[in-house]
């Protein structure tokens, strides 16, 4: 149905009545004008004829032609004339003519002179609306001339045209007149009273309620329609309040729930989601549509599936109720763990679901606590599992239902077997507690059971292990076991190490009390705290003098900064070993050599000491001894040239005798003598040298000192046919002691003459070679093809006193000094082994002492 | 026989051929030929269209508008080229211009005017500066006297509803008020005669205890207001000064009897109408409209002007 404005229905009436009434009223006017225009024309034309009748005979007789033809146009200038023509008598007789014809005659709005010739005047008097035709006469009566009075429809007809538009506009603006007072009135009466009502519906709430009441108007009928209408929408309000009320109250219990609420229209999909719903996924309440997309686009896609198939088979009546546990996008872009669950809640006639209201719960933290309990779990099941001890767990019916993976491996049998049968884990048990078992079960079941203890435990093939076994009695309410916690640390090996302890306690006691070296132990002061039966011989004082001495009180006092700093360096490092010094005992002065360590608890000192001043005398007997080989040497090395010198100066006397003595034999026996003196001058030099107590370092070169032993000991290796020889191309400066060195290398050669010397002649070979690692090191090697030594002693020919010459030969401490001299005092490294090699095409076997340098 | 008719043809040929030349025929319809300024303006047309071989003939209306139709009617029916009108009135004129133009002939208008348009040329004086100029000399001679500053001037005047009257008085009063000499008052002829001359002269001089001049704007009836003046016993007193010229002013404003009068020059008039229809005739530029100027004549350029005066003025030749 076509609805139609009320201002339009209005109207319509309004204006055809207006129309037709004013339509009626402008065909009178219309006639009524024409027919009193008819007359006024008729009857101006007739005044007009009159007028012309009385004043043209004046012009005419005095010919004044041009005034009576502006007289005319005068006459002209009334629109209903539309021409005047004079026909002239008296003009004319002046031109022998009747007459002359002149006139005015209206063309288009513009006043003209007549010519009767133009076609356009004739047609326009022919259609003249009337016509006049006056003869004028003069006093005697004579026709002096004649008028034709034309008038002219074209005043009337506009003038027609006038009232038609006249009315045409009266109308047009009546009608609006009207049409703006109806709109007015219409508009103030009946439509404002409506709009206001409109406007009062539109300003509605959420709910469509008005907000305000509808205003009252002075119109009566709209006045009792809104208050009508005021009644109803303060009813709906009550009502609607009460509903919100109500709703409020259910919001408040939902937020309160914590839980969202959905409402899906299966029809629609249309899905209404609570505050809560969103909120749980950070969203406002503006920002999540009510659609099922919305849901659906923020599910885990991996897991919408799953989601899916759950509502669809309870949609389908496979199950119970609708539940999933799922991931949901937050408005962060986490996800939320969601337990969905809903309901059907409205079905159509055939049963089908119509509507669903569900809940979803944030499971997210139960899912996080699942997993870090899981993980702790496991965590904890690991260290169960992979610990050394076992854990096990038996409950009031003696059944070990949980043991750990250790347990199963040490044992050998896995968690079913022994969770299988109560009291299984019996023969785990060493045999006197199997046969106590029961009595210790009944004591656990009452609540009693011994926590610590120590017990073996024997696997399936008899390993025995031990166990420090703690156990935790989980008891019922009524004070019963519930459950044992049997946890047991494996101690075997502490065991076992606690026995080799003892055992090497009992040993060290027996060292300490029965070795022939002093040991004492000392604090940080040096003071004596205990020490063995050996030290307290060595010092001969009481146990109780010893006791209140100090290290620093049994020796020299000048000595006492250098031990201070021994003592800070054993504080440091560590340890010393090897250390001699004289201690003042109470009524002896012993040398010893001592090695000196800091005990584990950094507060005492464990000081080895060894008499060694016996030892000493041995040492300087192998000085002796050398200075005898020295001497030896010396002997080797000069008889040649005092042989020489006596040659020559026997050979100076017989030719003398002969008088055969030229100038020329004695310069040259001379200069022979001086030269071989020379030579015997520097071997004195170097004997002395060596002799001599220097126990200062200086730069020295180790091919010079090599080079200087080896003028020592030059004559004697000849004498014993020794085959020396020299690879020296390499050098290195070191800071050291010459003479030490120099004994050193001589040790070294000497051994190895010794050595040699058991060998065939032509098998005496001493290689010496030097070689240079780097910038700083420099290895020097002596090789020689005397057997080598037995490797079973090989590793304690640098211990002293120890040889493997015949007593005639050695006395045990050269190497011992090369040992020390090299390592101690020079820093360097000894190797000493034996070198097969071939030598002249024959194979050889010797003993290598390998030397490495190193420029500090 | 033959050669003596080849000669006579040739002759009568070229005699026709002058004659063709020649023998234009205009017309002169004056107003009045008793008044002497048509009878020299009439003298100027004459002289002018014998100069260029024109034939002349002058009727006179004798200011008888039926006399004027007859004439034109008969100037029609003579076979005239061109036509000079100095009509009664400017609205026979119109009637004159139209009867004209039924024939195609050529009108020139001397003087008076017309109320149509429809003309060849019109013919005139400069009125208006010429009565300015003619004013000067009224002023000039009261500013003499020291009569300026009290003394008034009356007018009497041709009927104001003639442009010529009109342009007359605008132009003498534009000089008077530049001096600031007050008007005593204005008086329109009616008939043109000595009475009525008379009458208004006295009236002024009765009415106006100040009067010092009386501007006559004619001068055929001069006589008029002398005397009245002479009978108001303001001889001396009262100053006359005319328009147009009568041949005893040449004696009077020399003697003071007149201070001055502003002369037309209808002989000049005539001349210049006779040579706008040769203009016309010869294809040459013709002035719609000329206005020719009026001599204003004191006693101080008489001398001066006076050869130009009796020519141009008075039509008379030495």
């Amino acid at each position: 149905m076509k609805n139609r404005s009320l201002i339009v229905s209005f109207l319509l009436p309004f204006l055809i009545t207006i129309i037709t009434i004013m339509s009626f009223y402008t065909i009178y006017n219309y006639f009524e004008t024409k027919k009193r225009l008819t007359t006024d024309i008729n009857l101006r034309m007739n005044s007009i004829s009159n007028q012309l009748k009385d004043t043209l005979p004046h012009f005419i007789n005095s010919y004044a032609i041009n005034e009576y033809k502006k007289l005319i146009e005068n006459q002209l200038e009334d629109r209903n004339v539309l021409a005047i023509i004079v026909k002239d008598y008296n003009y004319g007789k002046i031109f022998n003519k009747e007459f002359i014809e002149s006139g005015k005659i209206r063309e288009f709005d513009k006043i003209i002179d007549f010519d009767k010739k133009d076609d356009i005047q004739k047609k326009l008097l022919e259609d003249n609306f009337s016509y006049i035709k006056v003869d004028l006469l003069d006093d005697s009566d004579i026709k002096i001339a004649q008028i034709e009075l034309y008038s002219s429809a074209e005043k009337l007809n506009k003038r027609l045209d006038e009232i038609v538009k006249k009315s045409l506009l009266e109308i047009f603006v009546l009608s609006l007149f009207i049409i703006v007072l109806v709109f007015l009135m219409i508009k103030s009466l009946i439509l404002k009273p409506i709009f206001d009502i409109v406007e009062a519906i539109q300003n509605n709430d959420e709910y469509g309620i008005p907000k305000e009441n509808i205003l009252q108007n002075n119109v009566k009928e709209f006045n009792e329609l809104s208050l009508k209408m005021n009644e109803m929408i303060s009813t709906i309000k009550n009502s609607r309040s009460r509903i919100d009320e109500i709703n409020n109250r259910l919001e408040l219990i939902l937020n309160s729930m914590s839980d969202g609420i959905w409402d899906w229209d299966l029809e629609t999909n249309k899905v209404s989601y609570s505050k809560q719903w969103k909120r749980i996924l950070g969203f406002e309440d503006d920002e999540i549509d009510n659609n099922l997309v919305e849901w659906e686009k923020r599910v885990n896609p991996k897991q919408l599936k799953e989601v899916y198939k759950d509502i669809t088979n309870y949609l389908a009546g496979k199950k119970e109720i609708y539940k999933n546990e799922h991931q949901v996008l937050c408005k962060d872009g986490t996800y939320k763990w969601i337990l969905d669950r809903g309901v059907i809640v409205q079905r159509d006639d055939f049963g089908k679901p119509l509507r669903m209201i569900g809940t979803q719960t944030d499971i997210t933290f139960i899912k996080e606590l699942e997993k870090q309990i899981t993980k702790e779990k496991d965590f904890i099941s690991n260290i169960i599992d992979n610990s050394s001890v076992i854990i096990a767990v038996i409950d009031n019916e003696g059944r070990m239902f949980k043991v750990n993976k250790f347990a199963q491996e040490f044992t050998g049998y896995s968690q079913e077997e022994i969770s299988s049968v109560p009291f299984f884990w019996v023969k785990f048990l060493p045999n006197y507690i199997q046969e106590r078992i029961v009595d210790i079960v009944d004591e656990a079941k009452k609540g009693s059971i011994k926590r610590y203890y120590k017990a073996s435990w024997f696997s399936k093939n008899s390993q025995e292990k031990i166990f420090e076994w703690s156990n935790t009695l989980v008891k019922k309410e009524d004070g019963s076991m519930d459950y044992l916690i049997a946890i047991g640390i494996d101690v075997t090996e502490k065991e076992l190490i606690q026995k080799k302890i003892l055992q090497q306690k009992e040993e060290l006691e027996l060292i300490f009390n029965y070795s022939k070296d002093g040991i004492a132990v000392l604090d940080l002061d040096t003071k004596f705290i205990t020490f063995n039966d050996s030290f307290l011989d060595m010092t001969g004082f009481s146990k109780d003098e010893l006791l209140e001495k100090s290290t620093f009180e049994l020796i020299a006092k000048q000595d006492n900064e250098k031990n201070k700093k021994i003592i800070q360096q054993i504080l440091e490092e560590g340890f010393i070993t090897n250390y001699e010094e004289t201690f003042a005992f109470k009524d002896k002065r012993v040398v010893t050599n001592l090695s000196i360590s800091l005990l584990p608890n950094k507060q005492n000192l464990l000081m080895i000491i060894k008499d060694v001043s016996s030892l000493k005398i041995l040492q300087e007997q192998a000085k002796l001894a050398s200075l005898g080989e020295m001497i030896g040497n010396i002997a080797h090395q000069w008889r040649q040239p005092l042989s020489y010198i006596s040659i020559s100066a026997s050979s100076l006397k017989v030719k003398s005798e002969f008088d055969m003595l030229t100038k020329e034999d004695i310069a040259e026996v001379s200069s022979a003598i001086v030269k071989q003196t020379e030579y015997l001058s520097n071997t004195i030099d170097n004997f002395r040298d060596f002799i001599k107590e220097d126990k200062t370092y200086s730069e020295i070169s180790i091919k010079e000192v090599l080079d200087n032993s080896l003028n020592l000991l030059y004559a004697s290796l000849k004498n014993n046919f020794i085959n020396l020889t020299l690879e020296l191309d390499d050098d290195l400066i070191i800071l050291g002691n010459k003479n030490e060195l120099t004994e050193a290398f001589l040790n070294i050669i000497s051994n190895s003459k010794d050595a040699l010397k058991e060998k065939k002649e032509e098998d005496r070979f001493l290689f010496i070679k030097s070689k240079k690692l780097n910038e700083n090191r420099l290895e020097l090697k002596f090789l020689d093809s005397g057997n080598g030594i037995d490797e079973s002693i090989i590793s304690k020919v640098l211990e002293p006193y120890f040889t493997t010459k015949h007593k005639s030969q050695g006395t045990g401490l050269g190497l011992a000094i090369v040992d020390k001299i090299v390592r101690e005092r020079h820093k360097g490294i000894i190797e000493i082994y034996n070198e097969e090699f071939i030598h002249n095409q024959k194979q050889y076997k010797g003993v290598c002492f390998n030397i490495v340098f190193e420029k500090k | 026989m033959k050669i003596n008719k080849i000669i006579i043809l040739l002759l009568v040929f070229f005699c026709s051929l002058n004659a063709t030349q020649n023998d234009k025929k205009i017309a002169y319809i004056v107003s009045d030929l008793e008044i002497p300024f048509w009878q020299i303006m009439a003298k100027g047309i004459k002289e002018k269209a014998n100069e260029f071989g024109y034939e002349v003939d002058v009727y006179s209306s004798k200011n008888l508008k039926k006399n004027e139709l007859e004439n034109i009617a008969i100037a029609l029916s003579s076979k005239i080229e061109g036509l000079i009108i100095s009509p009664i009135n400017s609205s026979t004129a119109v009637t004159l211009l139209e009867l004209a133009k039924t024939k195609n002939i050529p009108v020139v208008v001397a003087d008076i005017g017309s109320d149509s348009k429809d003309y060849l040329s019109f013919i005139s004086s400069d009125n208006k500066n010429g009565a300015y100029e003619l004013g000067k000399i009224l002023t000039k001679y009261m500013k003499e006297l020291s009569i300026d500053k009290d003394g008034t001037v009356g007018i009497i005047a041709i009927p104001q509803k003639r442009a010529n009257g009109k342009a007359r008085t605008l132009g003498f009063v534009e000089a008077l008020n530049e001096e600031n000499i007050k008007s005593a008052g204005l008086y329109q002829q009616v008939d043109f005669s000595y009475e009525e001359t008379y009458k208004y002269s006295k009236k002024l001089i009765d009415e106006n205890e100040n009067l010092r001049a009386i501007w006559l704007q004619g001068s055929d009836k001069y006589k008029g207001a002398l005397d009245a003046i002479k009978d108001s016993k303001k001889e001396g007193q009262i100053a006359l000064i005319c328009f147009d010229a009568e041949p005893e002013f040449l004696e009077m404003i020399p003697k003071g009897i007149l201070i001055g009068s502003a002369m037309q020059q209808p002989y000049l008039m005539g001349q210049e109408a006779v040579i706008s229809l040769d203009n016309f005739f010869n294809n040459k530029e013709v002035i719609k409209e000329k206005k020719l100027p009026i001599l204003a004549i004191s006693k101080d350029n008489i001398e001066e002007k006076l050869q130009t005066i009796k020519l141009n003025v008075l039509g008379i030749k030495d």
